[in-house]
């Protein structure tokens, strides 16, 4: 993340993004109780992969965000797991060299899209022709299993500030990652026991019996961020081998791009396929806040049916869907509204009915200065605070600046005048 | 000899009154309509009375099948669910009352916005029915008009699959033979293309009352429906006695130069390559909006296709056109061959005014040598004779379907596993386009 923030610091002198990653173990403990081995990265504390990463291995891994603008892209990759690993990225242009092994028929077949990372070694991938898009990073060594195995994570870089594409501006963006555990063949492939009969030999008979958003099963995955009259762009991705097909409800998106390539035109429409492996950058602008409801309409809404105790347990904890298997894994994506329409939602306005995109509250009691005339914080604005203002006047305070119109003049006494003998606020944000 | 050549005398005579009395019941502007339901008018506009309750249907295989469905109220349940027709701009209200399924049920209206639900019970999507006795009602206005499709916001995984799922209809301000209100999208017939699949060891399960052994995660679909019918279901007529729950047909009919809108809805849980032989369709629109660049832009983006990736939940509109264009043969056979017509273009379009007649390929003959009979196998569809309108000579026994001397199209998921009932072929997800010639009379 030190180098993000130095080249985000420095953009026209270094124009490379550096991300130092760990792959390796942990476990996923699902709605039923059942723990389940994956695979995952880590991103580095500390930029010194020699001491580990320090931070815990995630399914899907860590958000990868290049700065606008930069063009090449070095991972930096340990490897903590027992077999070879390498990370590709679909799509963008890289000179990476395979790796082959010859089976015991001697053919000669490929094992890994790019050069290995041994266990316990430390690598570099890099690429350096960068195109914006939201793209997926995930393993290139057999894929079959490792990529299942929960390494795979979204590396995004947008074409300017909250611009994904050229002329495709969004107030705020999100992730909604799709992918699904076959728990037979994690703990086969985790226990070593993959590839050498009686384990499977084959990913022939994966069936997903768990289905993640964000690497939860949860029977109702929450998406905040969304506001009423603003732009959010959500950025799809399934790295599960099954379609998925998230469909919203009570309001139409519009799908504006596919594997990290802007459409010539966005296409509006409620439902929007996401095969397996593929990205896809959707707007949505709801006119009205409330919780809007999207699940995957291919109807994998709950997990494998949990058996003998496992169902007790389920049935006890209350879980979502008690009758049958647990999880509805559903997206609720919570839009806020803006009633003073300043694109700060009520729920963490500081102002609720006063518009102030700045938010500038520079007192810090919670209430911002647009809605704040209570210069002695007395708990009134009264004649206490008449004389405060008047010192202030005609300088560049932002403190009296109500209106952050740069002065403290005649409007900024017209803001003190309306609020006369009120409280501040009302504000979302007071403590 | 002479006999058969009276038969075929009267046949001819009887195709020219059909054609003089289907000019007189059919003027320029009428259109076939989908069997649908317009709901009982309210203060604020239509208001639809649904129930939802299980009952069985037979499927061609000679499986029974329990399902759960909607249904008008006062008249049965159904699958799909009934067929909701409104007017665009209309306030719609759509009350639901549980008859009898053993859990609450909803209804969800993807692409219409800000649906309110009041009355009923908490759901985790949206409120729900409990029971005969908990009625929920959802009201929201058909702002954009289009194809769209309503099912189960409860348990959606399990009550789609049992049935609850069907159609709704948002006819524009422009006028009910449009589909949108561009000009380009209007159309002289309509027809409903639904696609479901069924696995049968789900609905054994809900009817010996295991709900709780169902592995959704195991789901293996065996039956596949257009319109709540298996192939060749599909081709009987709407509300045939034999089938009380199955009340939508699925054969599409049209003359030559007509446009047939076709509403497809992805009413499963899986995908499904719709194809039209025949001719291509135009792609028009995808849940609800028109494939438009802009505002302003009319369909500009509108994609001609012979195959349809319906996905599930999705909607497309699409407008199918059959001419004969360019074949190569004259559809109406000629006179050398014994079928003396005439082809007009007054317009200048190509086509005769009447008969719709491709004028280039006027008095081409077919490019083959017609077998004789017994070198043919006979399928039921086929009328003896290639030109349209023509009911040519049949070996006794032979033929029977075609009625009029249509042409047939097969209409099809292209998932050819998917044109089976339970392993059984042919059935499953197929239906006909018949061409009839314009002088036949298409409800």
């Amino acid at each position: 993340m030190g180098a993000v923030l130095l080249s985000l610091g420095a953009c026209q002198a270094v124009t490379a993004a550096d991300f130092y990653l760990c792959a390796g173990k942990t476990s996923l403990v699902m709605l039923d109780g059942s723990s389940v081995p994956m695979w995952g990265y880590a991103l580095d504390d500390d930029n010194d992969l020699t001491n580990g990463c320090g931070n815990p291995v995630t399914v899907p891994g860590p958000e990868l965000r290049i700065p606008p603008g930069d063009t090449v892209l070095n991972l930096h990759l340990r490897n903590d797991l027992p077999v070879p690993t390498s990370i590709v990225i679909p799509g963008l242009p890289a000179s990476f060299t395979p790796v082959t092994f010859t089976d015991a028929k001697g053919r000669v077949r490929v094992r890994s899209f790019a050069q290995e990372t041994a266990p316990g070694a430390i690598g570099t991938y890099t690429w350096n022709q960068l195109r914006p898009g939201t793209h997926v990073y995930h393993s290139g060594t057999h894929v079959a299993v490792q990529v299942q195995m929960g390494l795979y994570g979204p590396v995004i870089q947008d074409s300017g500030w909250q611009e994904a594409y050229p002329g495709h501006r969004y107030n705020n963006d999100m992730v909604l990652f799709y992918s699904e555990v076959d728990p037979a063949l994690h703990k086969a492939v985790d226990s070593g026991s993959y590839g050498t009969p009686p384990g499977p030999t084959s990913t022939i008979g994966y069936q997903a019996q768990y289905f993640l958003i964000n690497g939860r099963d949860l029977a109702v995955h929450d998406l905040p961020g969304a506001v009423a009259g603003q732009t959010s762009l959500i950025r799809m991705i399934n790295m599960g081998l099954e379609n998925h097909m998230p469909l919203i409800h009570d309001a139409h998106l519009r799908v504006i791009a596919e594997d990290g390539h802007p459409y010539p035109y966005p296409r509006e429409q409620y439902s929007v396929m996401l095969a397996a492996g593929q990205t896809r950058d959707v707007e949505f602008k709801p006119t009205a806040g409330g919780n809007y409801a999207m699940f995957d309409r291919m109807l994998n809404l709950t997990n494998r049916r949990p058996i003998g105790l496992l169902a007790v347990n389920a049935a006890a904890a209350g879980l979502g869907d008690t009758q049958s298997s647990p999880g509805s894994l559903i997206t609720l994506l919570h839009v806020d509204d803006d009633s003073d329409g300043d694109g700060v939602g009520d729920h963490r306005d500081n102002c609720t009915q006063a518009a102030n995109p700045s938010q500038r509250d520079s007192d810090g009691d919670g209430y911002g200065n647009a809605c704040d005339a209570d210069l002695n914080n007395d708990g009134f604005t009264n004649g206490l605070d008449l004389p405060l203002l008047i010192q202030a006047f005609m300088r560049r305070d932002p403190a009296f600046d109500f209106n952050d119109d740069g002065y403290v003049n005649g409007i900024d006494i017209g803001y003190l005048g309306r609020l006369f003998f009120k409280s501040p606020g009302p504000s979302a944000t007071r403590p | 000899m002479n006999i058969k050549r009276d038969i075929e005398r009267i046949r001819r005579r009887l195709a020219v009154t059909l054609m003089l009395l289907g000019m007189i019941a059919s003027p320029a502007g009428v259109w076939a309509r989908i069997q649908g339901v317009t709901g009982v008018q309210g203060p604020k506009g239509p208001v639809f009375h649904l129930t939802a309750g299980s009952f069985h249907i037979t499927t061609p295989d000679g499986h029974s099948l329990l399902m759960w469905g909607y249904g008008i109220a006062g008249s049965k349940t159904q699958y799909p669910g009934p067929t909701l027709i409104v007017n665009e701009g209309d306030q719609v209200t759509v009350t639901l009352t549980n008859q009898g399924l053993p859990m609450p049920v909803s209804i969800l209206f993807p692409g219409q916005h800000r649906v309110v639900a009041t009355g009923g019970s908490t759901g985790q999507i949206t409120r729900e029915s409990t029971g005969p006795n908990d009625t929920v009602t959802y009201t929201f206005v058909a702002s954009h008009p289009g194809t769209y499709t309503y099912y189960s916001g409860t348990r959606p995984g399990l009550q789609v699959e049992m049935g609850l799922v069907g159609a709704l209809i948002v006819r524009p301000k422009a006028g009910a033979d449009h589909a949108y209100n561009d000009p380009a999208t209007r159309f002289d017939r309509e027809y409903l293309l639904l696609l479901t699949e069924v696995d049968q060891a789900v609905h054994t399960q809900v009817e010996l009352g295991h709900l709780d052994q169902i592995n959704n995660t195991l789901t293996h679909s065996t039956l596949w429906f257009i319109n709540g019918r298996n192939g060749p279901d599909t081709l009987y007529d709407d509300n045939v006695g034999w089938m009380p729950h199955q009340p939508y047909g699925a054969l599409v009919r049209m003359h030559p130069g007509e446009k047939v809108l076709m509403r497809v809805i992805g009413g499963g849980r899986e995908l499904h390559p719709f194809h039209t032989h025949g001719n291509n369709f135009t792609l028009i629109a995808r849940d609800g909006r028109e494939l438009s660049s802009g505002p302003g832009q009319g369909i500009d983006l509108a994609v001609s296709d012979y195959t349809l990736q319906v996905q599930p939940g999705a909607t497309y509109d699409a407008i199918f056109e059959w001419t004969g264009e360019k074949l190569g043969w004259d559809i109406y056979g000629t006179t050398a061959g014994g079928r003396p017509h005439t082809c007009v273009d007054n317009d200048g379009d190509g086509f005769d005014e009447t008969t719709h007649e491709y004028c280039p390929d006027h008095e081409k003959p077919i490019p083959v040598i017609l077998p004789e009979n017994q070198q043919l196998t006979f399928g039921p569809f086929y009328s003896g004779s290639p030109f349209l309108g023509v009911l040519g000579n049949l070996p006794p026994g032979e033929g029977g379907m075609n009625l009029y001397g249509g042409m047939y199209f097969m209409w099809h998921s292209h998932s050819e596993r998917e044109l089976t009932n339970d392993n059984i072929y042919p059935g499953g997800m197929l239906t006909m386009l018949i061409v009839e010639h314009p002088s036949v009379p298409i409800p």
